[in-house]
């Protein structure tokens, strides 16, 4: 418990860490196994933090009622947004569920009543009362945790039921047609299986978790807005499927712990005689040089099958 | 009439100001192993996805085993029993040859939503499709690579791959897309010995697209023949070989 008392800058960057590991799962079953080139997940992260934070905040939903009301809703949307993109080829996808992100951000900067426009919205409920109260409740017992030990502890558990349950399910029968359809959808159509649904349903469930990781996220912040939704999450969800290696849940979940925990986040805390603003994009040409080096010197990432990688040339 | 699996009547299909398929009609008995040929260009490939519901007719109709089933989408007439396979064979390449065959098994529940969240659903049945698989590809000579990645095989390989995760489906009507394309005379034969011991032992029936003539002959009790995108020949492959109208398609280059 000594350790809960004082965590510093660590925890928050950690937190951070777990939600892009959720964010990424969420992309792994789309992009890795379901072959859908998911350009616009964070739609669904957005979809995920303000649905969560206007029905908690404002209609007094509840914790839990308000995070799986918020999944539902992305769910939901994916699905609608899958009927005419999933129809489209790979590349036309990409483009039209990338669209579709910018298109809600945009609807939330403009947006008065719902979203307050570029201003953006408080998530407190969890931060505020839930938190709080936890504290004082582990005080009289004589215990004493950080304001951002509850937040880190629970992100790490929902990573970890989230990565079991996605692993345990694309390892099903289900799983399996679903990455027959990533390999060839008209061969899968031609075999009695509604290919289309296989990827409808793989959009559903990422954008489920997507949605569950912009949830965590506004708890983090307690205050978002707009600009925490542009494409570049989608992206920092790219690096790091791609460096886990396509397919791979748990190398999703160590590789956002070193993309976004120690690379994004942790190299805050590192003393540099360096501007704020050198130090962001140092960080980003490092990324990008970390990448370059892995494609050329391990292509299927870190987690991934060289085996599989040759295999899907032919 | 009971015995015909398969009835096609009236299918057209244009594109822009081409008539790639002009009012077609002709049907396939059950048990039968039937050969749909035609010079490059005459429409076999667009009827062909007309029957197999990849491509929309703009008019006619597709009756299988009794049923109208031309607004049925290409895995809703897969799932009655009309399977297709395709002109270049197609692999699951990065799954395994053991996936790719056992994948296609129908009636899994644990292979669609939500029944895949219930740990152990179908358990049984996967055990009975594991050996059906086992023995699937061992009559197809993969047993040595059911674990490997189906992106490793041959050409032919790939091509005896496609046909056993086709027949996993347990079809009723076979629907091959030029099975003889790109495959050695040997591979051919072992094919069809395939195709005839399935007619023999399952009365099973086939219906394959060829663009030569003469390999059909020995192959099939029966040959249609598409020139144009118009039905010019339908008979017992002697017949039809001494077609004048036929001979005149394959050999006039097509004077109309």
């Amino acid at each position: 418990m000594e350790l809960l008392a004082e965590i510093g800058p660590w925890g928050a960057a950690l937190t951070v860490a777990g939600i892009y590991a959720i964010f990424a799962i969420g992309l792994q079953v789309q992009v890795g196994h379901g072959g859908v080139d998911n350009f616009g997940q964070v739609a669904f992260f957005l979809i995920g933090a303000y649905a969560s934070a206007i029905l908690i905040e404002r209609h007094d939903a509840g914790l839990v009622v308000g995070t799986l009301a918020a999944m539902a809703i992305a769910a939901v949307a994916a699905v609608i947004v899958s009927i005419p993109a999933l129809r489209l080829r790979g590349d036309f996808l990409a483009i039209s569920v990338l669209a579709f992100g910018e298109i809600l951000r945009n609807v939330a900067i403009n947006e008065r009543e719902l979203t307050n426009g570029s201003a953006g919205i408080d998530s407190l409920e969890f931060r505020v009362t839930f938190v709080r109260e936890l504290r004082r409740t582990l005080r009289e017992d004589g215990i004493e945790i950080d304001r951002v030990a509850p937040l880190l502890i629970l992100t790490w558990i929902i990573v970890v039921v989230v990565a079991l349950a996605s692993w345990l399910l694309l390892r099903t029968p289900w799983g399996r047609v679903l990455r027959a359809v990533r390999e060839d959808d008209a061969a899968v159509r031609a075999l009695g299986k509604n290919a289309f649904a296989y990827k409808a349903q793989a959009m559903a469930i990422g954008a489920a978790w997507g949605a569950l990781a912009g949830v965590l996220y506004s708890w983090h912040q307690v205050h978002f807005s707009p600009t925490s939704f542009e494409p570049i999450v989608t992206f920092t969800g790219f690096i790091i499927i791609i460096a886990a290696g396509l397919g791979s849940i748990w190398g999703t979940v160590l590789m956002a712990v070193l993309v976004q925990g120690v690379l994004i986040q942790g190299s805050r805390y590192i003393d540099t005689p360096l501007t704020n603003a050198q130090e962001a994009s140092l960080r980003y040409m490092l990324i990008g040089v970390a990448l370059m080096l892995m494609m050329r010197f391990r292509p299927q990432g870190l987690f991934g099958s060289r085996e599989e990688l040759a295999a899907a040339d032919e | 009439m009971n015995d015909e699996l398969l009835q096609v009547s009236g299918i057209t299909k244009r594109f822009g100001g081409l008539v790639a398929v002009d009012d077609v009609d002709f049907s396939v008995e059950q048990g039968s192993i039937t050969a749909l040929i035609g010079p490059n260009g005459a429409g076999k490939s667009t009827l062909f996805h007309c029957v197999s519901g990849f491509i929309r007719p703009d008019a006619g109709t597709v009756r299988f085993a009794g049923r109208n089933v031309t607004r049925r989408s290409a895995h809703a007439r897969a799932q009655r029993g009309m399977v297709r396979t395709f002109q270049i064979p197609t692999a699951f390449n990065r799954l395994t040859v053991r996936d790719n065959v056992e994948l296609a098994a129908r009636d899994q529940v644990a292979d669609r939503l939500p029944g895949a969240f219930v740990p152990g659903l179908g358990r049984r049945r996967r055990a009975s499709i594991t050996s059906r698989a086992e023995a699937l590809l061992d009559t197809f000579g993969l047993s040595d690579k059911a674990d490997d990645l189906a992106g490793t095989l041959s050409g032919g390989q790939r091509k005896l791959l496609e046909f056993a995760r086709t027949l996993m489906t347990e079809p009723k009507l076979l629907l091959l897309d030029e099975p003889l394309a790109g495959v050695n005379p040997t591979l051919g034969d072992r094919l069809f010995e395939h195709v005839a011991r399935l007619r023999e032992e399952q009365g099973m029936t086939f219906l394959f697209v060829e663009h030569d003539i003469r390999t059909v002959m020995g192959h099939s009790d029966r040959v249609i023949v598409l020139a144009q995108g118009a039905l010019i020949g339908d008979g017992a492959p002697d017949d039809v070989r001494n077609d004048a109208r036929v001979i005149e398609a394959y050999l006039g280059g097509g004077a109309a």
